[in-house]
Formats: structure tokens, C-alpha cells, sequence
């Protein structure tokens, strides 16, 4: 568990480690300017580890999968620095041809639309035998043999007569069974789900995620689940990141998170979430919006819509708004980037922490 | 499949019925008949409603209609009355391969280098090739037939004496009394398997194939331009790049298959615009196809190849269009006829 606390303090790689991310920054040039995508983020995966990305649309962690697999069009994005350690290799120095055979042969990318994620006018056995032929240097025979395994590991029945079928005859469920399996065919050691379950129906939903979960338990495939539904982290990783504005603002483990979170963000998104026990009520929201990107607040990015910023008139003490924090180190392997948790303002740590009452009064 | 083709078959009657209609009124209403032409200017009135009784141009033009179709289902397309007296079918299928022939240089042309310059531009979009492409497809689109022909003739024909300036082949050196077919490319090569009198044939089917293909060029190629484009921000080429393929492996197998799609429609489309005749063109390199043909008619009045060749000439269309959307089947497997 001391993973992402070693890689917030700038720690050395050890040997379980598979995936190593270090102060990455991916910029966009565009018209109106700069948008700062993901703005200084670290982590680290272990070997089989399980680790989940969260926050809202546009905070950055689909970016922050894209620009590990060096999918980032170049222009107008920029990986402007960073380290992307994996197997011991630094994926964003490594040469086309060799970040080729990491593509799909080690870490393997599944995305959030099975519904133009997939070719339309090649087979599905076509497209998971490409990625095979091309890692493993089968032949059309055993490339096509390989297919029919790779569906049947994902439950799909019939995968004789499947891997002949073009995608559009296959339901949304099945399309991400078969995104899976072409992942899965080249066995990579880690496995990158971009919102795997989004745009499935709810039913569906649980039984890919119990698919992606059984076979990263199987295989011992590290999995990288970038997702905004917490419903999902819970049931699925280990660990946790929470990213907000291109920056990560939490990190712990899974039950650490969600039942204590410590940063006020975090504790927006878990309060939002629709339970029974809440039935009746208004729900309640994390008011505001992100913020533009072209216009970010000088300091802590989530100040605008924390209802625990405060302002400060001691002379020379940093204040919400215009002081960014750094990610703390809380011990344990959780951090937060939270004014909240720094040594001097344990007074209002104090309130924060008490159960809901502080909350309620901010709001 | 099959079922679909005959089905499609079958709709020609009405479209042929419909269109022979209308064709009918609108000779109707012309002024005068084709009496005056094969009479000439001298004719007396009394000659002339004689003539028009003798060619039943009197009666109602619903009735001509009727006896014209009984005519034309049994293959009688009439007589033309101008030139050599010939049977209309006879005289399209003597004129139409030449048609086929300019038809498949131009397009051979257009989709030649259209396409690749398409895709070129779509994947370094904004870049001096990029402009210099859309700025040589709109002087394409822009430049008018004739004036490009006549400059092509003049620059490589009477200039630089590189090409023939027009004909179908060097009447000097060549015959093709043959087969008469009138397929110069085939019977020079597979009738005569005469190399050099092939390369003959080729050569005088350059500059006109220019001279037509330009404006199916331009369109080719922003089609193929903006298609390309659209295919290479689609989910399922990420998902290929994510696989690890090659660039060239992705634009190859991903990219292009999808990104034809719209490019087919144009190249049929332009097609069958093409195999309708090239009146211009055909002008400009004394090229006897069907454009210059259905050209004279109309000036002569000479009803039954108007109304016949306009006939076999929208039957050719329909043909056209049904080989488009058979060629998407291949291409997209999410269309299936039945």
C-alpha cells in the first residue's frame, strides 16, 4: 500500500512495480490557447495490482491513459514531461517501432464505446487475429484458432460462429466481450479500461466488470480502470486516485477512500452518489463546475466549489484561493491535496473530520 | 443478392416507360417536325403535311407514343434519317464504345490520382500539399471543358508534337475494319495483339481522358479528402493504433476500406455522367461517341435518336448505379440486400 506514497515522494522503482508514472504533463495547443490536460501526475502500479483513475469528464484521466500508450496526436497535443516507467523502460523515449510492440502486446487498451470501438467492415475474428498475428507472429490458421479462444475466455457462446460475425451483428455487451478479448490476446501485463462499462446497460455493466475482474484474477494482469462511477471502483481495484483539473488530488486505498475520504473533493463526489438511505431527500450535488481550463483559479484548483475553503487574514499563511497546495503525504500511502491537512490548520481538520455536522453547516 | 439485382432489373421498365413519356411530349411540343429537315427549306406546305402523314407524325402523340414503345420492346428503335440512314441501335452500339473508351480514361484519371491525392491531403491536413491540392481541384472544377482541351491540344499536341491532337487512333498508319466492334483498346490487343497499335490507341486516349477527367478528379478527390478524414478520428482506428499496427497497416486495412465508401458513390455517379455522352470533349478531339451524336439530333430534329438514345443512355445510368450499390455490399458488410 505504500505504492503511490513512494511515487508522491519521489521513491525509487522496485521490482513489483509495473507501471510507473512520474510528474507526467500532456498539454493541448489550441485555438484559444493552453489547455493543461494532465498537469503533474504520479503513480504506480504493481504487478497484478488494481488501480483506479476517477473524476469527472475533462479532469484528465482518459488523457493520462492515452498519452501512456503515446496515443496523444502530436500536434496539438505536447507530452511536455514525465516519465512513463514500465517493465523498465521509459515508454515516452522509447522508438516508434519498439512502443509498437508495447501497444497491444504489453499493455492493451480497452474503450468506453463497443459501439465504435470496433471496425465495421473487418470480422471480429479479423480484428482480434491482427493483433495476435502481429505480437505473436502466428499465421492466418493459428491467428484465427487464437480468436476463437480469445472469445471463448470472455464467455462468448458459440465463438466458432461468432468470430465470423462483423460487429454490427453483435449486441453492446458482446462488442465489449470481444474488445476484451482482443486486449486479452496477446496476455499483457497490464490492461488499461477506459470506461469499459459506461456505455453498456446497467445489467450488462456487473457482468463485464465480473468479466474484467475474473480474468485480471486469472491472467495476473495489472488493470488501470480509469472510470466517474465509484459504484465501480468500489466493486472492482485496490487502489485509488482521484484526479481534478489535470492534477491528482487523492490517493489511498479503495476502502480508505470511500469511506474516509480526506479531500474535500472526493468527499463531494461520494456524498452525490444516490443511496437508499438518502431516499426522499434532494440530492446532494457539488456545486459549481469545473473549472475553464483556460481560466484556472491561481490556487487550489477545487477551491470555487469547495464548501470548506476558507480566507485567511494572518499575515503570510497560505489561503485556498490563491494557494495551490502540494499533494500531502498522510502515511499509509494515502495523500491528499488538501490545505486541510496541513500542520497548521489542524483546527479546521478537526471540523472537517466531524462526522457530517461541518459538512452540513458549510453547505 | 441475386434477387436483389432482377429486382432492381425489373424497376428499368417503369423508369424506361415513364421516361419515353416524357420524352414523347417533349418532342411534341417542340415546333415543327423532322418533315422540314428531310424536305428542306423549299418544301410546299401540301409536302410537307404529306410527309408527316406518311411518317404518322399527325396523329395524337399519345398514340405515336404507344406505337413508338410496341416498336422498342421488340428492339426497333427506329431510323435515324440524317447521315447514313442507320437503325438507332446499330448507330449507339458503333458510337457508344467510343464513349466507354473516353469514359474509362477520364475516370481512370480522376480516381488515379484523385484518391491518392485525397488521402495525401487528408493526412497532412493544413499543409502546403493540402492547398495546393484544393486550390488544383477548384481550377479543375472551375476551368471550363473546352478552353482546357484546346490548351492540352495545343501545348502537347501542335507544340510539343508529344500526343495526338484528337481521333481515336492514326488513321496514316492503322485500320480497324476488323471486328467492328468498335473497342479499339480490345481489338488492338487481344483481336490483333498488335502492341503498337495498342500504344496508339492509349496515346490518343490521354489528352482527352485529361480533358473529361478533370472535374471527376476534383470531386474524387475532396471526397476522398474529407472522407479520410472523418475515418481517422473515428473510436475503431484509435482501437487499431492501440493494437499496436503500423501506420501504413492501419491507413491499408482501417482506414481505407471505410473512407471509400462515399468515394464509390462519386466515381458511379460520375460515371454515368460521363457514359451520357461528352459533348465538349468529344468536339475538341473529333472523338465520335454518343455526346455529339445525341448533340446532332437535337439540332436536326431527328426524333427516334433523341428519343432512343436517350432511352438506352438512361438504361445505362440505371446499370451504372445498380454496379454502385452491388460494389457496397462488398465494401460494407452492414449492407445486405435481399
Amino acid at each position: 500500500m505504500t505504492s503511490v506514497l513512494a511515487s508522491a515522494q519521489g521513491g525509487t522503482r522496485a521490482d513489483d512495480v509495473v507501471l510507473d508514472v512520474r510528474d507526467l504533463r500532456t498539454y493541448f495547443h489550441v485555438m484559444d490557447g493552453t489547455v493543461r490536460a494532465v498537469d503533474g501526475v504520479d503513480f504506480q502500479i504493481r504487478r497484478s495490482g488494481r488501480l483506479a483513475l476517477v473524476g469527472e469528464s475533462g479532469c484528465g484521466k482518459s488523457v493520462t491513459a492515452l498519452t501512456i500508450m503515446r496515443l496523444i496526436d502530436q500536434p496539438p497535443g505536447e507530452i511536455a514531461s514525465g516519465e512513463v516507467w514500465f517493465d523498465g523502460r521509459d515508454l515516452l523515449t522509447l522508438p516508434a517501432d519498439q512502443m509498437r510492440a508495447v501497444r497491444g502486446g504489453e499493455i492493451a487498451m480497452i474503450f468506453q464505446e463497443p459501439m465504435t470501438s470496433l471496425n465495421p467492415v473487418l470480422t471480429v475474428g479479423d480484428q482480434i487475429g491482427e493483433a495476435v498475428k502481429l505480437h505473436q507472429h502466428l499465421r492466418d490458421r493459428e491467428a484465427f484458432e487464437a480468436a476463437v479462444q480469445a472469445l471463448r475466455d470472455v464467455g462468448v457462446p458459440a465463438p466458432e460462429r461468432r468470430v465470423k460475425q462483423y460487429p454490427h451483428e453483435l449486441s453492446g455487451g458482446m462488442r465489449q466481450r470481444v474488445m476484451i478479448a482482443m486486449a486479452l490476446s496477446c496476455r499483457p501485463k497490464l490492461l488499461i479500461a477506459d470506461e469499459p462499462t459506461t456505455a453498456l446497460d446497467v445489467t450488462i455493466q456487473r457482468q463485464i466488470l465480473e468479466l474484467i475482474k475474473e480474468i485480471q484474477e486469472r491472467t495476473g494482469t495489472a488493470l488501470l480502470l480509469i472510470t466517474h462511477d465509484l459504484g465501480v471502483v468500489a466493486e472492482t481495484v485496490d487502489e485509488v486516485v482521484v484526479m481534478y483539473a489535470g492534477r491528482i488530488v487523492e490517493t489511498g486505498t479503495v476502502e480508505e477512500v470511500l469511506l474516509e475520504p480526506r479531500h474535500p473533493y472526493t468527499r463531494g463526489l461520494l456524498s452525490s452518489i444516490p443511496s437508499r438511505g438518502k431516499r426522499g431527500q434532494r440530492l446532494s450535488v457539488i456545486k459549481g463546475v469545473v473549472p475553464n481550463p483556460f481560466r484556472m483559479p491561481p490556487g487550489c484548483k477545487f477551491e470555487p466549489r469547495c464548501p470548506y475553503a476558507w480566507e485567511t487574514s494572518v499575515q503570510g499563511e497560505p489561503t485556498c484561493a490563491q494557494n495551490e497546495p502540494e499533494l500531502l503525504s498522510l502515511g499509509d500511502g494515502r495523500a491528499s491535496r488538501c490545505w486541510l491537512h496541513d500542520p497548521r490548520f489542524t483546527g479546521r481538520l478537526r471540523d472537517y473530520e466531524r462526522p457530517t455536522a461541518g459538512a452540513e453547516e458549510a453547505r | 443478392m441475386l434477387k436483389f439485382i432482377v429486382r432492381r432489373l425489373i424497376m428499368l421498365a417503369p423508369i424506361l416507360l415513364g421516361l419515353s413519356l416524357v420524352m414523347a411530349f417533349f418532342l411534341h411540343l417542340l415546333p415543327g417536325t423532322p418533315c422540314a429537315n428531310i424536305l428542306g427549306e423549299r418544301a410546299t406546305a401540301a409536302q410537307l403535311q404529306k410527309c408527316e402523314h406518311n411518317l404518322g407524325y399527325d396523329r395524337p402523340p399519345i398514340v405515336q407514343w404507344a406505337d413508338y414503345v410496341v416498336n422498342a420492346v421488340q428492339l426497333d428503335f427506329g431510323t435515324s434519317f440524317s447521315g447514313a440512314r442507320l437503325p438507332v441501335l446499330d448507330a449507339f452500339l458503333q458510337r457508344f464504345p467510343a464513349t466507354i473508351e473516353l469514359t474509362l480514361a477520364a475516370m481512370l484519371f480522376a480516381v488515379g490520382v484523385g484518391i491518392p491525392l485525397g488521402i495525401a491531403a487528408a493526412k497532412r491536413r493544413q499543409s502546403l500539399l493540402d492547398g495546393a491540392a484544393t486550390v488544383v481541384s477548384l481550377i479543375g472544377i472551375s476551368i471550363p471543358i473546352f478552353f482546357l482541351g484546346l490548351i492540352l491540344v495545343y501545348v502537347f499536341g501542335v507544340w510539343l508534337h508529344w500526343l495526338p491532337a484528337g481521333g481515336r487512333f492514326d488513321l496514316r498508319e492503322f485500320d480497324f475494319k476488323g471486328a467492328g466492334t468498335n473497342f479499339l483498346l480490345w481489338e488492338s490487343l487481344v483481336i490483333d495483339r498488335d502492341p503498337a497499335k495498342f500504344l496508339d490507341v492509349v496515346g490518343h486516349l490521354i489528352l482527352p481522358g485529361i480533358t473529361l477527367g478533370t472535374i471527376p478528379l476534383a470531386f474524387v478527390m475532396r471526397i476522398t479528402r474529407s472522407a479520410v478524414i472523418e475515418v481517422l478520428n473515428e473510436d475503431y482506428v484509435r482501437t487499431a493504433r492501440a493494437k499496436g499496427l503500423s501506420a501504413r497497416r492501419i491507413d491499408s486495412r482501417h482506414v481505407l476500406r471505410n473512407a471509400l465508401l462515399p468515394v464509390v458513390t462519386v466515381i458511379g455517379l460520375q460515371s454515368g455522367l460521363l457514359l451520357g455522352g461528352a459533348v465538349l470533349t468529344e468536339t475538341v478531339y473529333s472523338w465520335g461517341g454518343v455526346g455529339t451524336w445525341l448533340f446532332t439530333a437535337a439540332v436536326d430534329k431527328d426524333y427516334a435518336v433523341i428519343q432512343s438514345g436517350t432511352l438506352l443512355l438512361a438504361s445505362v445510368f440505371v446499370l451504372v448505379n445498380l454496379a454502385v450499390d452491388v460494389s457496397y455490399a462488398f465494401l460494407n458488410p452492414r449492407i445486405r440486400y435481399a
